[in-house]
């Protein structure tokens, strides 16, 4: 079978780029992907055996599900679908027609491999059992697409949920071939906090008769660096970054406000609590001790995102098996970026995993988020490959607990 | 656990409890050891087989050398004999004598295992190929006794090389008596500490404009310093600087002509060690220097690296111990310490395994601290450290050690 997955998708590699090609030239940003959902649908409504549903999500998610018809796992894949706000600088013939957005983060690739997936699994459906389900999430970048698509019931089957969940991220630390994951937390985190500091506005010569919020910010600022590196168990990881610092009008103001904004990241779900309220706590009470008042607001983002032990065993196998040892790394370093395949992690077993970005010839390769990157083609076969050879796995009995 | 080696331990077992409670009354601080070394001398003395070097490491070290005579394994097995500036609260009759000094962390108990191991060992050495080295060393607590009894050539071989595995072990007021615990790589912090100097100009209090004041550079240092761990250090590794001591100033009304800060900086590998350091004096100078005053950063002497296992010696080791002490009573995944240990010296130098023995007696929930007033080291884990110690040296006599990697 395995010479069936590979010859399979030989088959459809061109059309695969052309795919993929044709989704980074239209990028379009959380919960906007409309053209993108189109197109997606489009593609799945043409693989035999597939029933798609659109619509969901607010709008843009689509789940496709491929039923045997014989009695098996449900196994779930998914893939991110949004771009990001970025000029891009690639010069190819495929670069955004979209000014001002691009795929920088590979999403492009991401569902290219989903639909490959879904093309071959539909050629080879009457060699697997049970049934496969194709998530197209909307929003990855900081709107929680992926819990839109819970609520609207992805992950529901007639009897409970699916049985697990894999999702891959092209990684372009890693050469073209490589895969790579870690059991246990593999991305971090991501709350948000907004703290709006009160003071009394004053004339910038007479600051004695006011309430100066800047200084109380720049206190502010300092005294959350102590969260880290005074309550944080050195062996724990978190970071606290006050990215924004915005005050006042003018040189000889002093402001009646201060904003600032942060994100918090953390590795466990313990620690995320605790630094939570640190960051609360070392706000207000500076705020206060310069004779200011805090608003402080602490928005969840996306929760740690935990690995399933066996799950990830199964991914290490699949990797192993299909493209050898040397192409597996179990000892990923986690990542203090955010992915909100955490969510569907929650909910059922799975694992996250990255594949390498980096073409075999090169040394080094752009990072992603920047106006350079793109997902190169030859890591679509890696990501469906790996996507088939799970799900043959998974049809074969991986699953089963003895 | 090997029958003879059962039976040896049983053998000497009464004598090296009374041998511990002689070191535990009689506790002296680093580089002091002098009496404490005299009895090892003697004890030393007394066992078969066995050359004894006095005068190392700066007066109070010594190296025993237990020769068999038959090509073999050059195994070193460690000890530090130095106690504490504690005041002990135990009342039981093998309290310190020394008032204000205490074997507070346990050094009574890790020597007597090397002394039980020495004995142990002699009556089995038949079954040794090789050489063993006993290292009694001064001075653990404070002033890198480990590097002392280095320069003194304790690792060295005749032959021009160096032995080919350390081990050492150090009480656990953490887990039961008759369990082990470590971890490959780092399972020590690094441990320097260093002394921030800030000079401005002194004045009367209710006029500070007239002078620049110290002791805010110094504040203003102390909040920037926290910046080194939140921002400059990877959240993926670990460290921690820590002001545990102010002192400028005499009087409330005065603003002095200098403050100084004591600090310690801990970190779990070396270019972490060294980017803290550049940072702390970046730190302490310039922010010296804006608030009109100047900051210098003097190194304390001997700083001690982070203690790092050998990975290959540590899976050997932990195999050997479970052997020893039983399924289940071995665990190589053991948190890292932010504390120091010299034993990192030897560690930099040859293949090493650290390890912890508990010393919280069985059923018991709880146990005092290390370097508390209270603490005292559980007779019943000599047992546990006489056959870490010579279970270790057997095994490398009879099956070798692991084949040592060239990046060492």
């Amino acid at each position: 079978m395995t010479s069936t997955i590979t010859e399979s998708i030989e088959s459809v590699y061109d059309e695969l780029v052309e795919v993929r090609h044709e989704l980074h030239a239209h990028p379009e940003l959380a919960y906007e992907e409309h053209e993108t959902s189109r197109r997606v649908a489009g593609w799945l409504t043409g693989i035999d055996g597939l029933t798609v549903r659109t619509g969901l999500a607010r709008g843009t998610g689509i789940v496709a599900e491929l039923d045997t018809g014989r009695p098996g796992p449900v196994v779930a894949l998914r893939a991110d679908m949004d771009a990001l706000p970025i000029f891009e600088q690639n010069e190819f013939a495929w670069k955004s027609t979209n000014p001002g957005h691009m795929h920088a983060c590979g999403h492009d690739g991401h569902t290219t491999c989903l639909i490959g997936a879904a093309r071959v699994l539909s050629a080879m459906r009457d060699q697997v059992r049970g049934r496969v389900r194709f998530l197209f999430q909307p929003a990855e970048e900081g709107g929680a697409g992926a819990a839109a698509m819970i609520e609207d019931g992805a992950l529901e089957t007639d009897n409970g949920k699916v049985d697990a969940i894999f999702g891959l991220h092209g990684w372009p630390g890693r050469k073209v071939g490589e895969i790579a994951t870690r059991p246990g937390p593999l991305m971090a985190s991501t709350d948000s906090v907004y703290a709006t500091v009160r003071g009394r506005g004053s004339h910038g010569a007479y600051p004695h008769v006011g309430v100066d919020p800047v200084v109380a910010s720049a206190a502010i600022v300092m005294a959350l660096q102590t969260a880290v590196s005074r309550r944080l168990d050195p062996l724990h990881s978190g970071v606290v970054t006050i990215g924004q610092l915005n005050a006042g009008t003018a040189v000889n103001i002093v402001p009646e406000t201060a904003e600032l904004a942060g994100t918090i990241r953390t590795l466990d779900g313990d620690v995320r609590d605790f630094l939570r309220g640190e960051v609360d706590r070392i706000i207000r009470e500076t705020a206060a001790a310069y004779g200011c008042r805090a608003d402080v607001e602490i928005r969840s983002g996306y929760p740690v995102t935990v690995n399933e032990p066996r799950m990830t065993e199964l991914v290490a196998r699949t990797a192993r098996e299909t493209f050898g040892d040397e192409a597996f790394d179990a000892n990923q370093p986690p990542s203090m970026g955010g992915e909100d395949f955490s969510f569907y992690l929650q909910q059922v077993p799975g694992c996250f995993f990255f594949i390498g970005t980096c073409p075999a010839d090169r040394d080094d390769y752009p990072a992603i988020h920047t106006p350079t990157y793109d997902f190169t083609d030859r890591a679509i076969a890696v990501g469906v490959r790996m996507f088939c050879e799970l799900v043959r796995r998974c049809s074969d009995g991986a699953l089963n607990t003895d | 656990m090997d029958a003879a080696l059962r039976e040896q331990i049983d053998r000497f077992y009464g004598r090296l409890v009374e041998i511990r409670h002689e070191l535990h009354a009689h506790p002296e601080l680093s580089y002091q050891e002098h009496e404490t070394s005299g009895r090892l001398a003697g004890w030393l003395g007394e066992i078969d087989g066995l050359s004894v070097r006095t005068g190392l490491g700066g007066g109070t070290g010594l190296l025993a050398t237990l020769e068999t005579g038959r090509p073999g394994p050059n195994v070193a097995l460690r000890a530090d004999i130095d106690a504490l500036p504690i005041l002990e609260q135990n009342e039981f009759d093998w309290a310190s004598k020394n008032q204000g000094k205490m074997h507070a962390c346990g050094h009574d108990g890790h020597t007597t295992c090397l002394v039980g191991a020495a004995m142990v060992l002699a009556s089995l050495r038949d079954k040794l190929s090789g050489t063993v080295r006993f290292i009694f060393q001064p001075a653990e607590e404070n002033g890198a006794g480990a590097l002392a009894m280095i320069k003194d050539g304790v690792l060295d071989t005749d032959g021009g090389g160096q032995v080919d595995a350390i081990f050492g072990l150090h009480a656990s007021n953490a887990h039961d008596v008759g369990t082990m615990k470590t971890r490959p790589g780092p399972i020590n912090a690094s441990a320097f500490s260093f002394d921030v100097s800030i000079s401005g100009k002194g004045c009367h209090g209710a006029a500070p404009h007239l002078g620049h004041d110290p002791v805010v550079a110094a504040g203003q240092v102390l909040v920037a310093l926290q910046t080194l761990v939140s921002r400059n250090v990877d959240p993926l590794d670990s460290a921690v600087v820590t002001i545990g001591r102010i002192d400028g100033g005499t009087a409330r009304n005065i603003i002095p002509d200098a403050c100084r800060l004591e600090g310690t900086l801990r970190t779990l590998n070396d270019a972490t060690n060294k980017l803290m350091q550049r940072r702390i004096e970046e730190v302490v100078g310039r922010v010296s220097g804006a608030m009109g005053c100047t900051g210098r950063v003097e190194w304390g002497g001997a700083g001690y690296p982070s203690n790092v296992n050998d990975a290959d010696l540590v899976a050997w080791a932990g195999e050997t111990a479970t052997r020893l002490l039983g399924e289940g009573n071995v665990d190589l995944a053991r948190r890292v310490g932010m504390g120091g240990e010299d034993f990192s010296f030897y560690g930099q130098r040859v293949p090493s395994t650290f390890c912890y023995i508990g010393v919280r007696p069985a059923g018991q929930s709880a146990y005092p601290p290390l370097h508390t007033p209270t603490f005292d080291f559980t007779d019943e884990a000599i047992r546990t450290g006489v056959a870490l110690h010579a279970g270790w040296t057997l095994r490398a006599s009879a099956e070798g050690l692991p084949p040592r990697k060239e990046s060492k």
